[in-house]
């Protein structure tokens, strides 16, 4: 799938969280789809509760809350012979 | 590996992440984690990768729940043998690899103890993990201090997010 997008920094706790909400917003502003690359399992979506976006969650937890409140759908698609997980608006 | 390693690595894979996160570590499996760091520490490189292959993701959310759990108990008593046992157990976790940006909180708190022990966090985490990377190794030396308040009994605890 075209146009998805890689969250990659590094940098201390704020920068990070920073550029990590910012890289969310403008995903979300552009409407752009994201290929959800982690399985959806409690340890990946709760974990230890210590991601960057929100209390509670995994990072990457925090990142699915954000584009599923922003009215992004999860859907299935099919690639090259691959079943992709992907977060879209309709 | 040995067998026993081996046994606590499944044993961590198969417990309620849930009960984990939210009641804390059942003491035996502590007693578990501890073994494992104690054969981990000292291990070579390669025996070291092989035992970090066979962390689970349900493992590193117990491994990582034991790290906040060890840096507690550092902060609370000066404590370093739990200290060293939390930034062992980090390594062990494979959180850097799996995503860095979840291991801020538990560095932090290890840091944080570090400095309550009255040693220097960076120069304490590379020392107890001699192939630390730089990327963690920067997150030690740079970290923002969590927030910290008192239980009923007056001890320190870390505010859990």
């Amino acid at each position: 799938m075209r146009g998805y997008k890689v969250f990659q920094m590094t940098g201390t706790l704020d920068q990070v969280a920073e550029a990590n909400a910012a890289w969310v917003q403008e995903v979300i502003v552009n409407g752009e789809p994201m290929i959800v690359a982690s399985d959806l399992t409690y340890a990946n979506v709760v974990g230890s509760g210590t991601g960057l976006l929100e209390e509670g969650v995994t990072s990457f937890g925090g990142e699915l809350g954000s584009f599923i409140e922003a009215g992004y759908e999860m859907v299935t698609v099919e690639e090259a012979g691959e079943v992709l997980l992907v977060l879209a608006l309709f | 590996m040995t067998n026993n390693l081996d046994a606590i690595l499944k044993e961590l894979d198969r417990q309620d992440l849930h009960a984990i996160v939210e009641a804390g570590i059942p003491l035996e499996i502590k007693t578990q984690i501890k073994v494992l760091c104690a054969a981990y520490r000292p291990a070579q490189l390669e025996a070291k990768k092989e035992i970090r292959s066979a962390v689970t993701r349900n493992a590193t959310v117990v491994l990582l729940t034991f790290v906040s759990a060890m840096a507690t108990l550092a902060m609370q008593e000066k404590n370093e043998e739990a200290l060293d046992l939390g930034l062992v157990a980090l390594d062990l976790s494979n959180i850097m690899q799996i995503d860095f940006r979840d291991a801020f909180t538990h560095v932090a708190q290890l840091a944080f103890a570090a400095v309550e022990c009255g040693v220097n966090p960076a120069a304490h985490a590379l020392s107890v993990i001699p192939e630390i990377s730089a990327q963690l190794l920067e997150m030690f030396g740079h970290f923002k201090p969590p927030r910290v308040t008192r239980n009923s009994q007056g001890e320190l605890i870390f505010v859990k997010s």
